[in-house]
């Protein structure tokens, strides 16, 4: 697909005159591949093109934001999409973002073409052969449903001063597993992995991921009630890091930008560093994206609530402020003598605080023990913050986004009490 | 049967979505809408193709490129006219003005509260061709308002939603700031439970949940096909109390469709019956497979994605006892008001819940609220230790949407009041 960031920025220079309003407008559209296979072999495709455009209108009187989107880039469908937008923005809610007065941005980067259907569904069998074959002892895993994902897109934006436009790939994979064997059967987390082009995402991708989780087969006993120190591996790091800054909302919890974290804390939001999964030169609604450190190891100090900082899932969904691009820079210490090392993790928020309940085992003298049966640990994303006090060997890309190392915490508590 | 075995398939939708909120104490309303038309054109094989926004052309293109005939799948027959091409607007300025009136009423009944209010609305028309067939068509429409308040500070939260097949929204919202004010004001003192196993009471709707994770899930029979289902085991074994029949029925709820995603008609499929696995939800391959009747459960969350046999409104069927049998006896349990799904694995039945709103049980009466809490539930040991099944059947005092593979659904669920002998509740620390 080609740019139509000239054919948008006409389009724009007519809507602009005769809107009544300051005008932004998107457009996206995408060619996606889904391949998905079943236990018993069966294999369904489905490919196709997609696109749309959307339209946020702010009053010139400095009031409210009006959104909306069509399926097309037709005149009639942007014309009624932007008298929908206009006629809204009268009552819609002030403090909304807007371009900066001057920035153009040229094409952002390039990764290349989308792959054949043939392409994506061998991919899909030879990294579900290569899972089937892991095993240890007696007790194996079983891929029972896996879905990949390659999606090409070409987005472009035009407003007051501000006309940008993009094309990039993302490939993401998705198996479910049970085990069997060993401890006995049982549903093991979902294995995520994605990357930015096509061609990044090994066949090994899986295995990989899982190699980091196995653990011995024979049982353990779930630990007593106490504080323990945390290992948690990469792929958990960085889940509890993505949802502690999730959770973090400065200007309603009453909670500033300087309460204390702990000397492991040190959390960067990094949307232009090269190999960003979800990043680029400028977010998704055209602002030019900057790195912006959220925690420094002693206390917090932003959030990625700013320009640079926007994400939309689709035309169709308004713009809204996330991390994208976090980087954990904790600084890296020796394992502990022993702790407890996390390789599964579900994060429930109950309340003001969490319950994970994790994949464990007792690490001794840097070696992991048998598994344990699934523990509860009981914490907040506050705790959580405070509680880190460094890392553990490499860093590591995750499906979130996130590129964290094993974290260490101290002082967690483990059990129902 | 079509002539090909039912496999080919075009499935045209229109569809708009819409929403209205306010989301903190005074903010003028936010508004949002999109619209979108998407062809997909299924082939013998399991392939698939889309198109956003098609044109004429699109559709032999896509009929040629999954394999199909041109002429053939287009569907004919005067018995079914296929639905308006394209659906009123939804009346978002009515909706602004609900949704503005409820949040000053709210903060007017609970000052200093922090004040939620959204409106959510959706209207699909749906039109699906198969090679002999009639044209068949669908209307799916729905709204639901959702009126939440919360204190800052510490963890009382109050909501109450009501939802509507009507985008116009008719349902009594009227009642809602003074329901989530009682409820706030209830809320303002919490206590907790021991971490562990207690008896649990669901009030009327919410036990829909429940079932909705630990049974429906496992009965869509793509999950029994591939080896992803609990139950799929237990043949014709009795899995649950007799006093528990669940059912799902597309036509009800908040969500309702007619006729699903590949033209075939809805109609409502006892899951369990007198505590006994009795049938799957299929969509076209997996009753083909299995040789069923299709059940009229192929949906999907749009043109782009795969059809699957979904839930539609899943629900309890009402027994004869009075709710206050439920509670009665329990020296110290828990009264569910209000929960969601936070996982489930229907290879296994093991679900987590996290319950937002629930009374403790003293001595058989309600004795004070309870904080947030996670409930864990064994489908195995839960589907044998639900009783005392009451006669008060509501539906959709918790609704939600169903995610699946990626693809959300609006879905309904219901329930009577009912006890289930015992789960793991965890609360936070």
């Amino acid at each position: 697909m080609a740019s139509d960031l000239e054919a948008l920025e006409r389009l724009y220079g007519f809507v602009h005159a005769t809107a009544g309003a300051e005008i932004e407008l998107y457009q996206r559209s995408a060619d996606t591949i889904r391949v998905f296979r079943s236990s018993r072999g069966r294999i369904e495709v489905t490919t196709g093109t997609e696109c749309g455009v959307a339209v946020r209108a702010r009053s010139r009187s400095g009031g409210g934001i009006g959104f909306a989107a069509g399926s097309s880039a037709s005149r009639q469908a942007l014309d009624e999409a932007l008298a929908e937008a206009v006629a809204r923005c009268e009552t819609g809610p002030a403090g909304d973002p807007w371009p900066p007065s001057t920035d153009r941005l040229q094409l952002d980067h390039d990764d290349g073409d989308l792959p054949g259907n043939e392409e994506v569904v061998a991919w899909l069998s030879r990294a579900w052969d290569r899972l089937a074959a892991h095993a240890a002892g007696d007790e194996r895993v079983i891929p029972v449903a896996a879905w990949i994902d390659v999606a090409s897109t070409v987005e472009s934006w035009a407003a007051e001063a501000l006309q940008a436009s993009r094309r990039r790939i993302r490939a993401s994979a998705r198996v479910e597993l049970v085990r069997s064997g060993g401890r006995g059967e049982g549903a093991l987390d979902p294995i995520v992995v994605a990357r930015r082009s096509w061609r990044d995402l090994a066949d090994d991708a899986w295995t990989a991921v899982l190699a980091d989780r196995w653990l011995a087969p024979a049982g353990g006993v779930a630990p007593a009630a106490r504080e323990v120190t945390v290992l948690c591996n990469p792929e958990c790091a960085a889940a509890l890091v993505l949802a502690a800054v999730r959770a973090r909302r400065p200007a309603t919890d009453g909670e500033r930008d300087g309460a204390a974290v702990g000397p492991g804390w040190h959390v960067v939001d990094d949307p232009p560093a090269p190999g960003a999964l979800f990043g680029g030169e400028f977010d998704d609604v055209g602002f030019r994206t900057r790195r912006r450190v959220l925690a420094d190891g002693r206390l917090w100090t932003g959030a990625a609530e700013s320009k640079g900082h926007y994400r939309r899932t689709s035309f169709r969904d308004p713009p809204a402020p996330l991390p994208s691009s976090l980087v954990v820079l904790a600084p890296a210490q020796a394992p502990p003598p022993s702790c407890l090392l996390v390789t599964g993790l579900t994060i429930h928020a109950i309340g003001p605080g969490w319950v994970l309940e994790v994949d464990s085992a007792e690490l001794t003298g840097g070696h992991p023990g048998a598994a344990l049966p699934r523990t509860m640990l009981r914490t907040s994303p506050q705790e959580i913050a405070k509680r880190c006090v460094g890392s553990v060997g490499p860093a590591r890309p995750s499906h979130l986004g996130v590129v964290a190392p094993a974290l260490l915490f101290e002082g967690i508590r483990t059990g129902l009490q | 049967m079509a002539p090909d075995g039912g496999r080919s398939l075009l499935f045209y939708e229109e569809r708009e979505d819409a929403v209205v909120e306010v989301g903190g104490s005074g903010g003028a309303p936010g508004v949002w809408s999109s619209r979108h038309t998407g062809l997909a054109v299924r082939g013998q094989t399991d392939l698939a193709l889309f198109r956003g926004d098609p044109d004429p052309a699109d559709v032999a293109r896509l009929l040629r490129g999954a394999g199909v005939g041109g002429r053939e799948a287009a569907g004919s027959g005067p018995d079914r006219d296929p639905p308006a091409p394209w659906p009123p607007v939804l009346p978002i300025p009515g909706a602004q003005e609900l949704v503005r009136r409820l949040a000053e009423t709210t903060e007017r009944l609970s000052p200093g509260a922090t004040i939620g209010v959204r409106w959510v609305a959706f209207r699909q028309v749906v039109t699906v061709a198969r090679p002999g067939l009639p044209l068949a068509g669908d209307v799916r429409q729905g709204a639901r308002v959702r009126v939440a308040a919360g204190r800052r500070g510490d963890e009382a939260v109050a909501e109450a939603p009501v939802s509507t097949v009507e985008p116009a929204l008719t349902g009594d919202c009227a009642r809602l700031p003074e329901e989530v004010a009682r409820r706030l004001d209830e809320r303002r003192r919490l206590t907790t439970l021991p971490c562990g196993e207690h008896e649990v009471v669901f009030g009327p709707a919410v036990g829909g949940v429940l079932v909705h994770e630990i049974v429906g899930h496992a009965l869509e029979a793509d999950a029994a096909l591939d080896g992803r289902s609990w139950l799929a085991e237990a043949g014709g074994a009795e899995v649950a109390t007799p006093e528990l029949t669940v059912v799902d029925d597309p036509r009800r709820g908040r969500a309702p469709w007619k006729t699903d995603d590949e033209g075939e008609p809805a109609r409502p499929i006892a899951l369990v019956r007198e505590g006994r696995v009795t049938g799957y939800l299929h969509d076209l391959r997996t009753s083909r497979e299995c040789g069923q009747l299709p059940t009229g459960h192929g949906r999907r969350a749009s043109y782009r994605d795969p059809v699957r046999p979904r839930m539609g409104c899943t629900f309890v069927a009402a027994g004869r006892r009075h709710p206050d049998e439920a509670i009665e006896g329990i020296e110290s349990g828990i009264y569910v008001r209000r929960m969601e799904a936070a996982r489930t694995d229907p290879r296994t039945g093991r679900a987590v819940f996290r319950v937002t709103d629930a009374d403790r049980i003293h001595r058989g009466r309600l004795d004070g609220a309870l904080a947030a809490h996670l409930l864990i539930v064994e489908g195995r040991a839960a589907l044998r230790s639900i009783g005392r099944v009451a006669a008060d059947l509501a539906f959709d005092r918790c609704p939600g949407s169903c995610l699946r593979e990626g693809q959300a659904l609006a879905v309904g669920v219901g329930a009577p009041t009912f006890r289930l002998g015992s789960a793991l509740a965890v609360f936070g620390p």
